[in-house]
């Protein structure tokens, strides 16, 4: 299966225009030099992006440190432990599902780390020798504008490339095989998805290049948003419900992921007119869906969720394909199952899918 | 891992790097043009 014409016209088109939205930030921190005078880069001041910080985050600085060390863990537990006490996986967590969710949360923990310490502290300082803080003279805002655009357009496209390009899909389908929703979804990947993210890479860069500092806020804020709005907690839905609060809906739907929109993402279809499973590909931001046009907003959520061409394939093929494979005949993820199932499965109807 | 599962990862490693360097050039010269353009 190849990538069709219409697609490949619109991932062209969209990339030329990100190339314009990575620029915005370095186009601010111009007109902002211009406007003020200021050049930090001639009398480079140690830790800069501190000292420029605004005093509230400043002193909200312990809490962020602590989401990133252990604060995410244990709140990704608690949402979890309340979602499982309401009820919200119903009959769905089945052995299988209850083995891949627990695998990709852990497992990530403790190989993700390694690789990211050595790929900044061993492999930057080797192929960018004496870059190091380079760019540490970046005030806070700019820094902050800068990585939350930088990270999260890189995963927006990195998440819709292994949407939209065939051989890519199998590398993402285990984040979208569970057929309910929840917190264990945020981290329920193939580990060569998470392992190979372009965004760890590049705030890793940048934070290498003296960004630091407001990466530790970007990071953590978009690990909330991108939590919770996997979670099978609507906390988006009295905004949808009382009038008052309508304009801030209006906002804040365009702005980021919320409920609503990702799981209208992890849908098993789009026929009811709330799945969106080719689009809402946002992360942090649903903003970049709203430009490229990928994204749908309904103020509804989705009846069922999955993948059609889904045979509960063994934990071990849905976190490690394509180094190992699925013994489940017809498998996207065995030795010969076709490369996008849903694909067949749409193309012909009476196929029965799984 | 047959060797087209190898070519399939070989690719998508790939595009990773990509998406990973695009940026980084864009912001990386952009940063470097603002020190080269209000350095008087």
């Amino acid at each position: 299966m190849t990538l069709d014409q219409s697609s490949a016209k619109k991932i062209t088109r969209d990339a030329f225009i990100s190339v314009l939205l990575y620029a915005l930030p370095v186009i601010a921190l111009i007109i902002w030099f211009t406007y003020t005078g200021e050049t930090p880069w001639k009398n480079p001041v140690k830790d800069y992006a501190h000292l420029s910080a605004p005093a509230f985050l400043t002193f909200l600085e312990p809490v962020f440190r602590s989401l990133k060390s252990w604060g995410f863990i244990a709140l990704a537990l608690g949402l979890g432990f309340l979602e499982f006490a309401l009820g919200l996986y119903d009959n769905k967590w089945t052995p299988t599902e209850r083995k891949i969710d627990i695998v990709c949360f852990l497992a990530p923990k403790f190989l993700v780390p390694p690789v990211v310490a050595y790929f900044s502290l061993t492999l930057l300082p080797t192929l960018l020798p004496g870059y190091a803080n380079v760019f540490s003279w970046v005030p806070f805002w700019g820094g902050f504008f800068l990585i939350a655009v930088a990270d999260d357009l890189t995963q927006y496209w990195y998440h819709r490339l292994h949407h939209q390009i065939p051989f890519m899909w199998r590398f993402h389908r285990t984040h979208h095989s569970a057929p309910y929703m929840g917190m264990a979804m945020a981290s329920r990947q193939n580990f060569i998805y998470t392992i190979f993210f372009s965004q760890t890479y590049l705030t890793a860069t940048l934070i290498y290049l003296g960004l630091g500092y407001p990466a530790l806020f970007v990071t953590a804020i978009k690990t909330l948003i991108t939590m919770t709005a996997h979670s099978s907690i609507p906390w988006d839905k009295p905004f949808y419900k009382y009038r008052v609060l309508h304009p801030v809906a209006w906002v804040l739907e365009r702005l980021i992921s919320t409920p609503a929109t990702h799981h209208a993402h992890h849908a098993d279809s789009a026929d009811d007119g709330v799945g969106n499973y080719k689009g809402n590909f946002g992360n942090m931001f649903f903003l970049w869906d709203v430009i490229f046009g990928t994204g749908l907003i309904t103020r509804q959520y989705p009846t069922s969720y999955g993948i059609k061409f889904y045979k509960e394939e063994e934990w071990y093929a849905q976190f490690l394909w394509p180094i190992f494979k699925s013994k489940k005949e017809g498998s996207e993820l065995a030795a010969n199952g076709p490369e996008v199932g849903d694909e067949e499965v749409a193309a012909t109807p009476n196929l029965v899918s799984a | 891992m047959a060797t087209r599962d190898v070519k399939i990862l070989a690719k998508k490693i790939g595009v990773s790097i990509l998406i990973y360097a695009i940026p980084l050039t864009i912001l990386g010269s952009g940063l470097t043009l603002i020190k080269l353009l209000l350095t008087k």
